[in-house]
């Protein structure tokens, strides 16, 4: 192992294995999938973004939701169609390269500290206020108060206080607890533009909601 | 046949020894130490700046990281500045680490190993100092991007685009005295350090410059978007730190001890199968994820075949350790470098427990991932880091340490830190992962019962953050005293252990053995 030209060959053609395994090969075997079509409606599936759900997918990205919270349901079991996230009714059924499709950027996550939010769009609570755009705004402003003990942080620079003008908005934060006797009788707390895109954004989080060939649904949800 | 296995130009550990050597050794010694001083002085500015600005980052990120852990258990404070949210700085606090710190004390590292490996001379090392200057830009870019709301939000490629740029423009930069380095070689042989050198040299553009491609430049289709982020992860643990990091062992165990290297066929084994598995490992962290499954099952396999590396790498390492627990007295770079390995060793074998599916689904997605990361970045590459700075820094400024207590401080207090969030986050880990898999236990509850570990935590990282500050001091008063000095030559430093009496560093204990190696 002397010659200086064996050594550096050696070792590109050791790294050339899994780049082309593991970043070229994606490329092709992932990065060109298409759509799936239902034959009977034309309808495509994943559906596709909004607008104001894109630009909430940046503000998603810019707080780093994605070290605490995973978008991404799996499956274990014989046959695999079963197992915790399913039991959790985090999703119908494991999501697949094809539910990335028409997103700018997945973030998989490797980080449970939160539940997953792969279809928290979808998600049902027998309490009708939850998961409400009012219920979010309510969350991400205090998270604690909705859900003591939560380790979330509370996204307060994503709202403003302000002076009640006339009417109060019909966008304003439900604030409770202690938090409630530091707001004025002539305050409220609205969002900001962020937080509608970033509400937005998990409200189109549906990555189950419709079915893939690909990939079975599990029998418990079916039912 | 021993002169290939030796690590080293016979000479540099003879500092301590010459007045023993006799006739033609000594005079080989001397010839030789002149020009080991020579090659150290042409990169000591250099070098000792890529410490220096490493060092500053360690200490920025290991406050990131302290708020950070203090916001796990604490998430309502400071919760209406949005640079301080958790989800900025958890990412600028890691990548601070692994580009300010690891990486650009690694590129020092790396640029004297080139220099003593290749016992050539640096040249223009004053334009060097810009490329410095732009890396370093580079990661500041990238820090404050990460904290102002210009996260992309991909594991460990958190910079935004334009800091990932500067960060590759400098990186070329660099390499070019690289290369230039390489060309001058006037050494036949090349020994275990210097392929890892070289593989850590090549692989870390390859890897981060595809990397930001296939995700910032030109993304691709989302959907293929999370195999690369895990390729990039794991290439860059195990295809950029870790050969930095091993090119460092390989080099400075053998050398402090004066010995050869303890088996060089298995080093050749070790080196290559270590390369080949490493860029494959990414799909253990996709494991029933949204990609195909020969993904993660071929991750898993070479997760689980890193057990071949391992075994040749320590049996190697450790066999020249052997019988010489002495040096842990005498040598902080071995003492550190020594840790530095046997957290290697468990980070391998946690590493391949980690990937084994019916484990991953219990704790992956858990704080046993960032128990590992602690292991890997910090027990491993870290300490080998630090090891490295004792032995270089002295030579380089040609004054020695300035108190042994500081060395043991640092020591002790990087230990028990590390000790202290590992078991900490590892038992929250387990925690987490079983109540996960329980659907009766809701998610909050496991946050609620982790709580307390969090708490332990936070003290460990505070522990640990202590340590650097003591390390960081004994540097700066180093260049202090050192400052206003003649550039000494590498007998020189011993006699700096003159001017600067009852200090540490190594190379005393090394006897007339080692000239016998050295010669031989
Ligand atoms: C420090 C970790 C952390 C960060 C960062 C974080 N979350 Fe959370 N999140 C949690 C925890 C813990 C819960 C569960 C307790 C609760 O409901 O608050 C949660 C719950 C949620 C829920 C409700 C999920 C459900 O099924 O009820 C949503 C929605 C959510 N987070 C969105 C976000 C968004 C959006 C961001 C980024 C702006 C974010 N989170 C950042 C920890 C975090």
């Amino acid at each position: 192992m002397n010659r200086m030209s064996v050594l550096v060959l050696g070792i590109m053609a050791c790294f050339l294995t899994s780049w082309v395994g593991l970043a070229v090969t994606p490329y092709y075997q992932l990065g060109q999938l298409l759509p799936d079509t239902d034959d009977a409606t034309g309808e495509q599936a994943p559906p596709g973004f909004s607008g104001r759900a894109e630009q909430g997918r940046a503000v998603y990205a810019a707080n780093g939701c994605v070290s605490c919270h995973t978008q991404q349901v799996r499956f274990e079991g014989v046959p695999a169609t079963g197992g915790p996230d399913i039991e959790r009714e985090w999703g119908e059924r494991s999501t697949v390269a094809r539910d990335y499709l028409r997103d700018t950027a997945a973030y998989v996550g490797s980080q449970r500290v939160g539940p997953d939010l792969a279809n928290i769009g979808s998600r049902k609570s027998p309490d009708s206020y939850k998961y409400t755009t009012a219920w979010h705004y309510q969350h991400l402003y205090q998270p604690q108060v909705v859900t003591p003990g939560s380790a979330m942080p509370p996204m307060r620079f994503l709202f403003e206080k302000r002076k009640i003008a006339g009417q109060r908005s019909h966008e304003a934060v439900k604030v409770e607890g202690e938090d409630a006797k530091c707001l004025h009788s002539d305050e409220e707390i609205v969002p900001t533009e962020q937080a509608r895109q970033l509400v937005a954004y998990l409200q189109s989080l549906k990555r189950s909601s419709y079915p893939l060939p690909e990939v079975p649904t599990a029998p418990a949800a079916t039912e | 046949m021993s002169v290939i296995v030796t690590e080293e130009e016979p000479v540099s550990s003879a500092s301590g020894v010459t007045p023993a050597a006799v006739g033609e050794a000594a005079t080989l010694i001397q010839s030789n130490a002149a020009e080991v001083a020579a090659i150290d002085r042409s990169v000591r500015l250099p070098v000792l700046l890529f410490f220096g600005a490493g060092l500053i980052w360690l200490l920025g990120g290991s406050l990131l990281h302290l708020l950070a852990a203090i916001k796990m258990h604490e998430p309502r404070l400071l919760s209406s500045v949005a640079f301080l949210t958790y989800g900025r700085l958890w990412p600028a606090a890691n990548d601070a680490l692994l580009y300010g710190w690891l990486s650009t004390a690694g590129l020092g590292l790396a640029l004297w190993l080139a220099a003593r490996l290749c016992r050539a001379r640096l040249r223009h090392e004053g334009l060097l100092t810009v490329a410095w200057a732009v890396w370093n830009a580079g990661v500041l870019l990238g820090v404050l991007g990460v904290l102002g709301g210009n996260s992309t939000s991909f594991e460990w490629l958190e910079f935004p685009w334009y800091a990932a740029v500067v960060l590759l423009g400098a990186y070329a930069f660099i390499s070019v005295w690289m290369l230039l380095m390489f060309r001058a070689r006037r050494e036949g042989n090349t020994y275990a350090s210097l392929w890892y050198l070289l593989a850590a040299l090549l692989c870390f553009p390859w890897l981060y410059a595809t990397a930001n491609f296939f995700l910032l430049f030109l993304p691709v289709q989302a959907s293929a978007q999370a195999p690369v982020n895990w390729w990039f992860v794991h290439g860059f643990y195990g295809l950029w730190l870790t050969p930095l990091a091993l090119a460092a062992a390989y080099y400075l165990v053998p050398k402090v001890l004066g010995r050869t290297i303890h088996n060089y066929p298995l080093a050749v084994l070790g080196f290559w199968s270590w390369l080949l598995f490493s860029g494959w490992r990414g799909g253990q962290s996709l494991v029933d994820g949204p990609v195909p499954v020969w993904m993660s099952s071929v991750g898993i396999g070479a997760a689980i075949f890193t057990i071949i590396p391992l075994v040749a790498i320590t049996n190697n390492l450790f066999g020249t350790f052997r019988g010489r627990g002495d040096a842990w007295g005498w040598s902080p770079s071995l003492r550190f470098t020594h840790v530095g390995l046997l957290c290697f060793v468990a980070a391998t074998i946690s590493g391949i427990l980690l990937a084994i599916r019916s484990i991953n689904r219990v704790l992956h997605f858990t704080q046993m991932e960032v128990a590992w990361n602690y292991l890997a970045l910090y027990g491993f590459v870290s300490m080998i880091l630090f090891g490295a700075m004792y032995y270089t820094v002295p030579r380089l400024a040609g004054w020695d340490w300035p108190s042994q207590n500081f060395i043991r401080y640092h020591f002790w207090l990087c230990l028990a830190g590390l000790g202290t969030i590992i078991f900490a986050l590892a038992m929250a880990g387990i925690v987490q992962g079983y109540g996960l898999r329980d659907p009766g236990v809701p998610v909050i509850s496991t946050v609620q019962m982790i709580n307390p570990l969090l708490v332990t935590r936070t003290c460990g990282v505070l522990l640990l953050g202590a340590g650097h500050l003591v390390f960081a001091a004994s540097f700066v008063l180093v260049l202090i005293r050192a400052r206003g000095g003649q550039p000494v030559t590498a007998s020189d430093v011993v006699g700096g252990r003159r001017r600067a009496p009852a200090v540490a560093t190594e190379e005393i204990q090394p006897t007339s053995a080692t000239v016998e190696h050295a010669v031989g």
